[in-house]
């Protein structure tokens, strides 16, 4: 027993020792006065992952609570989502959200959430769309590549993150647009995505401008799907300028569990707007290739509604809605 | 010498004590059943952002060193892989414990850890940029065929029926596909339930087939755990110095290996593993001894799996395509430094990546003494205590571990469930580990062929895309002589045997 | 010679199960909108039933490589097993209601009983119970404080 004696010993003051770790917070009455979860429904290195990792030192310097990020992956953000409106609704559990996800998933089947549940209160940062070669690939220009693509009809492979996600809309509307034929293949996120494309196992990819920032001189970007040109890729032409009517992307934001107060759900609203609006968060963002949005619990649902009309007429063309 | 100004740098004592502190932390985390590597790194992000970019690097590189070796405590100990990198730990260290050498297989797989991790780190320091290619160099299809060849170990796991392997392989195969499609979008075997749609998470799904039959198995009788020598023989270090330099061709080749499939993105430590696990049993001359307590098995997956902690590395660091998971966090964290990852990382910005290297090597070295000291007092404590507080308390583990993977209790009910099930279809002669091989290569076996067959018939040549390829041609001759090649040889020698008569 | 007999029957059994199983999982592909979904279960599926059936004719044939006997009976309990296994699936439906550390609690008790074999001694019951506590209580403080993991609060209290 002395060998039981001693391994309860140790147990005890392991406990103890975890036990003084956390006898520090909490007296102010400010929120937040205690560190934030913030919860990515997706694994980690994702264009999600990285924001949310680029807002969490803004985030401890402003309010000086933490903000704790953990991934809950599964079903393409469904686990997470489908999970939110029963976290604890106090303002300290928060969830990324993306668009087109949670829009387009819920008019597939049944996955535990609809659109409408989800309590967004910030949308603030785009990845646009962007059509992407290798850095040694023969198309030096959009018009090299839909001459090739209308001699070639359906032989030109773009790789791409997901299906029914904003690279699959994107390539199904340009598609149509320009009056090809291509074949899109889908890749488990944009890293394999990129490695595909580097490997030269695809002819071009629909990525996004974070892939240009983050692959500089091994790839090149034909054009990007933005009002405006990019500020970190002033030289790629937005395919507004080409003549094609295409601004999309994937938008990022995040929600808190429908019950949560209005006044938190307020003063988180204003936190991360302030994040968004602090210049070196905005230069870190852009360096990265991500397009910053400023959309906040007020506007959220005139902003989603408006986005949900242009995702399902695309997805309608593309055969992912009926 | 830029090369020993590094090496001093990493030599610092904050760096080694934060490589010390890393991997202590980081073998005890990875042998929670639930606690993985990935989740201990993520937890360390916002500490490293006050730091030097090599340092941060160095925790958390020792952190998941740690972790991955840690994963084989359990294994060895619970048959229950720590992380998804230990499952082909499970095939003989447990079957050693149960033999009564659980401390022989712990000192063994330390040893083959260290090993794993130096020759990993020793490819990262010299030959990273070109190794990159490698993961350039494998498509789709290649992918497809390595999952198959991972499949292929099924049959050398058949303990004689191999019909019933097969039919759990496949059912694996079935229970990966539950849930979102991951490219394409159709949410697939989910009949209308909401547990369901994430689909079967793999590392509770290990916990639940390998963990949950020994717990059942255990209450049902009075004995012990496991066999226990009568005295106590220590940690048996040079028993087990001389097993591995006995074994040292199978560490070697277990290291590259698992090397390899580490630059691979997507592949990871528990495809390493079970490749190397299959290498090792072809080659050995005590076949039959594989699956039963082959010290060899045991050597083979842990040398590999701590090797993929290097070669992970190389795609991250050269191509900024995440090898792993933790490296996709580690990843995260260094863009949000402000390093910039790419080639010139190797050469601008050198003295980050060459004293993470060398940190990377003194994190190992320092598994030794660590893993050595942690892995006896695992040992002790698990044939100490009574059995009627082992059992809950390993339980409440695998309860709170499974949890904690995607903060889910739908996780909790699933690997229970598939718990009772594997240990139903146990004593009628279907073993747990076909499945879970099944259920772990299933989607990258998918989406290969999916995304082979879609690229194959857009240019028209869907035989040159599957069979035409030279890495592929390699890897399916693999699959060949791993499958039949037993056969083959058996046929050779009797032909020469008649010759002789 | 039951026992064998009850061996013996479990073979078709089990293959009709599985061939169940890849019947169910071949209707749902019919409801998919993507070939690139269907093609990869359909095709596991069919294999499977195909492997089923084969099992099934090895076993008419009565030529089946020996199995592994596992030897349920015996000096083993059964009820304890399921006593095991019922604790478990507990614990996981009542986290939610319950909260981790109650359920917790409530489940280690249980199962330490469920694997009692020695007598209850005075040491023992003063130390268990106690060993059990700090044991579920360390792990819970580790998760929830120092790895922050949001453990489930439980609606009931």
């Amino acid at each position: 027993m002395n060998r039981l004696t001693r391994f309860g010993a140790a147990l005890a003051a392991a406990a103890m020792a975890t036990g003084f770790a956390i006898a520090a917070p909490a007296f102010a009455n400010e929120f937040p006065s205690k560190p934030v979860n913030y919860i990515i429904p997706f694994g980690p290195g994702g264009e999600s992952d990285i924001s949310a990792r680029h807002q969490q030192a803004f985030f401890k310097a402003l309010t000086g609570q933490d903000l704790v990020v953990s991934y809950k992956p599964g079903g393409g953000g469904a686990v997470g989502w489908s999970q939110l409106n029963s976290m604890g609704a106090d303002g300290y559990n928060i969830m990324g959200i993306n668009l087109p996800h949670i829009v387009i998933k819920p008019m597939q089947k049944d996955v535990g959430f609809k659109t409408e549940d989800i309590a967004g209160f910030s949308m603030f940062h785009y990845t646009p769309d962007a059509l992407v070669v290798a850095a040694d690939s023969p198309f030096k220009t959009l018009q090299d590549f839909i001459d090739h693509a209308k001699a070639n009809p359906g032989k030109i492979t773009l790789s791409g993150s997901g299906k029914g996600t904003s690279n699959h809309l994107a390539q199904v509307t340009f598609d149509k647009l320009a009056d090809i034929k291509t074949t899109y293949v889908a890749f488990k996120g944009t890293g394999a995505s990129v490695q595909a494309l580097l490997g030269n196992q695809v002819t071009a990819q629909w990525g996004y401008t974070t892939v240009g920032a983050q692959h500089e001189g091994k790839v090149r970007l034909l054009a990007v799907a933005m009002d405006k040109r990019h500020p970190k890729l002033p030289d790629v032409p937005t395919f507004k300028e080409l003549g094609f009517e295409i601004v999309s992307g994937a938008y990022r934001g995040i929600a808190v569990p429908k019950s949560t107060p209005a006044d938190v759900k307020k003063k988180l609203s204003d936190i991360f707007a302030k994040i968004n609006a602090d210049p070196a968060f905005r230069e870190k963002m852009e360096g990265d290739g991500f397009a910053l949005i400023d959309v906040t619990a007020d506007n959220y649902e005139a902003f989603i509604a408006e986005k949900t009309k242009e995702y399902v007429a695309a997805a309608k063309t593309g055969g992912v809605l009926e | 010498m830029a090369a020993l100004e590094n090496l001093l740098a990493a030599m610092s004592p904050l760096n080694f004590l934060l490589a010390l502190g890393g991997v202590i932390a980081g073998t005890v985390i990875g042998s929670l059943p639930g606690l993985t590597a990935t989740m201990a790194v993520a937890v360390l992000v916002p500490i490293t952002f006050s730091m030097e970019p090599a340092s941060a690097l160095i925790l958390m590189g020792a952190i998941y060193t740690g972790a991955i070796y840690g994963g084989a405590y359990s294994a060895i100990l619970i048959n229950t892989p720590g992380t998804p990198s230990a499952i082909a730990t499970t095939f003989d260290g447990y079957p050693m414990a149960k033999n009564g050498d659980g401390d022989l297989a712990i000192t063994l797989a330390c040893i083959a850890s260290v090993v794993g991790g130096l020759v990993g780190a020793f490819f990262l320091l010299i030959l990273a940029p070109p190794l990159a290619s490698v993961a350039l160099a494998f498509g789709p299809v290649e992918y497809f065929w390595l999952a198959i060849f991972g499949l292929s170990l099924i049959a050398a796991l058949s303990e004689g029926h191999l019909i019933k392997a097969l039919m759990g392989g496949c059912l694996g195969l079935l229970l990966s596909s539950i849930g979102v499609a991951e490219v394409s979008a159709d949410i697939r075997l989910t009949f209308g339930s909401q547990v369901l749609v994430g689909g079967i998470e793999t590392v509770s799904a290990l916990i639940g087939l390998y963990c949950v039959p020994v717990l059942i198995d255990l209450v049902a009788t009075p004995d012990k755990h496991l066999k226990v020598a009568s005295e106590s023989k220590g940690i048996r270090f040079k028993e087990a110095l001389a097993i591995s330099w006995r074994g040292k061709f199978n560490l070697l080749r277990s290291s590259v290996i698992g090397t390899m499939v580490g630059i691979l993105p997507g592949a990871g430590g528990s495809i390493a593993g079970l490749v190397a696990y299959s290498e090792a049993r072809r080659t050995a001359k005590n076949q039959d001894q594989f699956g039963k307590g082959a010290p060899e098995g045991v050597q083979a997956t842990e040398s590999a799996n701590n090797a993929t902690v290097g070669g992970g590395f190389i795609p991250t660091l050269v191509l900024g395509i995440p090898g792993t998971p933790p490296d996709a966090v580690i990843l995260g964290a260094l863009l949000v430094q402000g390093v910039k990852v790419g080639p010139n990382l190797f050469t601008s910005e050198s003295s980050i990546v060459y004293t993470f290297i060398w940190g990377l090597f003194l994190a190992t070295i320092l598994m030794l003494p660590v893993g050595l000291i942690i892995g006896r007092y695992a040992y002790s404590s698990i044939i100490a205590i009574p059995k009627a507080l082992l059992v809950p308390t390993v339980a409440f583990m695998t309860l709170i571990g499974t949890y904690s993977i995607r903060n889910s209790t739908s996780d909790v009910a699933i690997m229970v469930i598939l718990g009772g099930i594997g240990w139903v279809l146990g004593r009628f002669g279907f073993s747990a580990s076909p499945i879970v091989l099944g259920l772990i290569l299933g989607s990258i076996a998918e989406q290969g062929f999916v995304q082979a067959w879609t690229i194959g018939a857009a240019t028209e040549n869907l035989t040159g895309m599957f069979f035409g390829r030279p890495i592929s041609l390699a890897i399916i001759a693999m699959i060949v002589i791993s499958l039949f090649g037993p056969t083959l040889v058996r046929l050779l020698g009797r032909g020469e045997k008649e010759a002789t008569k | 010679m039951s026992e064998k007999r009850i061996r013996d029957i479990s073979t078709p059994f089990m293959a009709a199960i599985f061939v169940a199983i890849g019947a169910v999982v071949i209707w749902d592909t019919t409801t998919y909108t993507d070939a690139d979904s269907y093609v990869f279960p359909r095709t596991i599926a069919t294999v499977m039933i195909a492997l089923a059936i084969l099992l099934v004719l090895q076993w008419l044939i009565g030529w089946s490589p020996s199995a592994k006997d596992p030897g349920i009976v015996g000096a083993q309990s059964v009820p304890r097993r399921l006593a095991l296994f019922g604790s478990m699936i507990a614990a996981a439906l009542l986290m939610p209601l319950l909260g981790f550390l109650g359920t917790g609690m409530i489940a280690f008790a249980a199962i330490m009983l469920t694997a009692m074999y020695d007598p209850w001694t005075p040491y023992r019951f003063i130390v268990y119970p106690v060993a059990g506590a700090v044991i579920v209580g360390g792990f819970y403080l580790l998760f929830a404080r120092v790895l922050q993991v949001p453990l489930p609060e439980g609606t009931w209290f």
